[in-house]
């Protein structure tokens, strides 16, 4: 009998607990379709799914903007200002000062000065830095290009002068060899240009172009290296850039060189044009003129000797001239900055829309993944029927998938608090998919970073640009995710402080009242 | 102590005998114009200013000089104090705790704030006073669940041994100047898809020291990386770490093959920082240096 009676306790015990299994499914899906039901956005008339994300992200980023702006303007009102006159010494950060010339530096300008003024009364301790800087240029550009080579360039009609300006020279010692491995290798590239060009096969000068257009295109001459301070020691250098600047419109024009600009990318193009061929006349005679008022003749690097007649006739005639040539300098160099400025800022937004669009694509594909094969995270959260409506990552998935599961384990906590629960859980639901827009940013913008590193192998200005752009972007989407996922944490401290009875954080109390509601 | 000065000493609070100079003005300073007082502050928080973020900023000022600032902003129920700073010539004078008690009285009737905290290294030699000072004004130390920095000098270390051809189940440890920029930036593409911290510059990022950052490459593609700079201080920083979904013995491997280069190229008393981003990693440091030395505080004073 006992027996008997055990084994119908233990039926009906089982009958039991398969109910409340049955039950507490019934339960599970039905708030299943409660929760999915909340994954909505209430969209006013006219307004795209994108404006309304758009909306709420800058209201997600504005509530902490605004909250600070506001109190604030409170506390101006409370608190007196104050303000002061100067500010007393010492700073967060020290500035590091530029260095300035040593005492026996001074002292051997002025013996410079002394020796330089037996020459021409133009000239002083900078020209004969300057002079120093230009020969040692040319002495190295003459070193590469022999006769033989000269003669050979003339025979084939090639330009020397594109020759002499883009060799990189070389430093040679008493003996004529290159005075160290260095030198050496500088010379046996130049040795491979010379060839190269002189062949006429632009096949063979394909390399080299490619190298030269990088340089033109990676010449920058402000105004104040036209300055004395910094023409000093630089001259020589300064004369081959601006010379390169020139002469590059002969190699632009060489007809057997068509070939390799037609094939160049349109943003290559539109540079040439604004970088080179628009500024190569600005400075090519205003270098000139430069020079000539400090007593040196830059193409030949020889001192212009003279006397205070002469000087005073190359001074009353160059020094105007120099000062309108450097406003139109001014102006030519605003002009083009500006549209080069907007080419590039074209440029970056046609490949950050590439990338976009490939990141588009794919998420569109994990979105309808994750419903067809009814996906689930590690935790075994589903993560189907989301009801995404941007771009998510996978983290997104996993954060909602996990909440929602979180919500339909605690069937009795939920029930406690169904209204706030419900707020937080729909607030995360929209928070996560908008912040969805501000990760494709961050990804689009790192595409645009790894486009350029495998299309641009050498770095340049070009690339140097267009990775600041993107680097910019990715900087400003990282940081405002940061905001929107700091508030995606309050909503997530909050639903398990509710659900699984943790202490309620600072930030999950905060959220509860930005929804209207109070708890300690 | 001259009579002029005993003049102008005025006790601060029957709790806290120390006095301040009463010719040390304390009040808000005019965001738009912040003037005097913006060479006080950090040129990060400067810049912010200017780009219009409403960031508050206390001054104190002494006999018309700028003297001292503080700025911050609310974020949750806290006040998060980004720059403070006082002018050499006018410390020990009362002016930082003039600008936080003036700061405690503008929270104390918002219900909102419940908190003040402040976060610093003293890795800035600067910095070290600010322990005793903060604690003095009864902040609190907070934990970072294990979210510090930590120095320490390579030769603090015994040397490391981690072998050369550092096989690890299917994958090898390599240096980032033996990877190509293509598959860092993959990786980073990836880290960045699933929210991991990231550093302030990219995995190719010139900044980087190419030699000491490390990754795991399993099946041609990286799984995991620790990537050096010098953003600390200057010190060698262990700037970011991402194991994936690899495991702790690939955050031992990773973390030794970076200390074991850097004893190649760096004399031992060189100083590397590194922050725990949780207690797996704190532990992992500790036990790596156990004479490493925390400089990272958190402080916090409960308004």
């Amino acid at each position: 009998m006992d027996d008997i009676q055990m084994t119908l306790a233990d039926k009906q015990q089982q009958i039991q607990q398969q109910q409340q299994a049955q039950q507490q499914t019934r339960e599970q899906r039905h708030m299943h379709r409660h929760l999915v039901g909340l994954q909505n956005w209430d969209l006013v008339d006219n307004q795209t799914m994108e404006q309304r994300r758009m909306e709420q992200n800058n209201y997600l980023m504005e509530e902490e903007l605004q909250r600070n702006a506001d109190t604030r303007k409170f506390w101006k009102k409370k608190c007196k200002l104050i303000d002061a006159e100067r500010t007393a010494e010492g700073r967060p950060a020290q500035i590091q000062k530029p260095a300035k010339k040593t005492f026996k530096q001074r002292r051997e300008d002025k013996r410079l000065d002394e020796s330089a003024k037996e020459v021409s009364p133009l000239a002083d301790h900078i020209s004969v830095h300057m002079l120093e800087s230009l020969q040692k240029e040319q002495r190295m550009q003459a070193n590469s290009i022999t006769p033989e080579l000269f003669a050979e360039a003339e025979r084939q009609d090639v330009d020397r002068r594109v020759l002499r300006n883009f060799v990189y020279g070389y430093e040679k010692d008493q003996n004529g060899e290159p005075v160290d491995e260095y030198q050496r290798s500088r010379k046996e590239v130049d040795q491979r240009f010379l060839e190269d060009y002189i062949s006429k096969d632009v096949q063979r000068r394909k390399p080299h172009l490619d190298r030269m257009l990088d340089q033109v295109l990676n010449i920058d001459i402000t105004e104040e290296m036209l300055e004395p301070e910094y023409m000093e020691y630089h001259a020589g250098e300064l004369h081959e850039q601006v010379s390169r600047l020139v002469y590059f419109d002969n190699v632009f024009k060489d007809p057997v060189n068509r070939a390799y600009f037609d094939a160049l990318p349109q943003i290559k193009k539109d540079l040439i044009e604004c970088r080179v061929r628009d500024r190569y006349a600005l400075y090519g005679q205003l270098f000139t003129h430069l020079c000539a008022l400090r007593g040196v003749k830059s193409d030949g690097a020889q001192a212009i000797r003279g006397n205070e007649e002469d000087a005073r006739h190359d001074r009353e005639s160059y020094g105007p001239l120099v000062e309108a040539e450097k406003q139109l300098l001014r102006e030519g160099l605003a002009e083009t900055r500006q549209r080069e400025r907007t080419l590039l800022q074209n440029e970056f937004e046609r490949m950050y829309a590439v990338e976009k669009e490939t990141l588009i694509r794919g998420g569109e594909q994990m979105k309808q993944m994750a419903d067809e094969q009814q996906m689930k995270t590690d935790k075994g959260a589903d993560m189907s029927n989301l009801e995404f409506t941007g771009f998510v990552t996978g983290y997104s998935f996993d954060e909602l998938a996990k909440y929602r599961k979180m919500i339909e384990d605690h069937p009795q906590e939920y029930r406690e608090d169904a209204e706030l629960i419900d707020a937080l859980y729909q607030q995360m639901y929209r928070s996560l998919d908008s912040l969805g827009d501000f990760k494709l940013e961050t990804m689009a913008s790192q595409g645009v970073i790894d486009e350029l590193s495998v299309t641009m192998l050498q770095q340049s200005k070009l690339k140097s640009a267009l990775q600041k752009k993107a680097e910019i972007r990715l900087t400003e989407a990282s940081m405002k995710s940061e905001i929107i996922m700091r508030q995606i944490n309050g909503m997530a401290d909050a639903l398990t402080a509710l659900l699984e009875h943790e202490r309620l954080s600072g930030p999950a109390r905060q959220m509860i009242r930005q929804l209207g509601y109070y708890r300690k | 102590m001259d009579h002029d000065m005993e003049k102008n000493i005025v006790p601060e609070t029957e709790e806290d005998e120390r006095a301040w100079d009463d010719r040390m003005q304390v009040g808000m300073v005019d965001d738009a114009d912040p003037g005097a007082f913006e060479p006080l502050l950090l040129p990060q928080v400067a810049e912010a200013l200017r780009s219009g973020e409403p960031i508050t900023v206390l001054g104190i000022a002494k006999e018309g000089v700028a003297c001292g600032a503080l700025a911050g902003y609310i974020a949750g129920d806290c006040f998060h104090v980004i720059s403070l700073y006082v002018a050499p010539d006018y410390r020990r004078q009362g002016g930082a705790r003039r600008m936080i008690r003036e700061l405690e009285a503008l929270i104390g009737d918002d219900p909102t704030i419940g908190a003040v905290e402040i976060e610093f290294t003293t890795a800035e030699p600067d910095n070290e006073t600010l322990l005793p000072f903060l604690e003095a004004m009864g902040f609190l130390q907070e934990s970072d669940s294990g979210r510090n920095i930590y120095t320490f000098a390579l030769g603090d270390l015994g040397q490391m041994k981690v072998s050369k051809v550092c096989g690890h189940e299917n994958g090898y440890v390599r240096p980032f100047s033996q990877l190509s920029v293509d598959l860092l930036h993959a990786a980073q593409k990836r880290s960045v898809a699933l929210g991991t911290p990231q550093p302030e510059q990219t995995l190719t990022g010139k900044e980087l020291e190419r030699e000491l950052s490390h990754a795991l490459v399993r099946d041609g593609r990286i799984e995991a990386y620790a990537a050096v700079d010098h953003s600390c201080c200057g010190m060698l920083t262990l700037c970011a770490l991402w194991i994936g979904d690899s495991n702790r013995v690939t955050l031992n491997t990773l973390v030794k093959s970076v200390i074991a280069r850097a004893q190649e190229l760096y004399p031992p008393q060189t100083k590397v920082a590194m922050q725990a981003v949780n207690d797996q990693s704190r532990r992992l440091i500790m036990k790596l240096a156990p004479q490493a030395r925390k400089v990272s505080y958190t402080y916090r004073l409960t308004v």
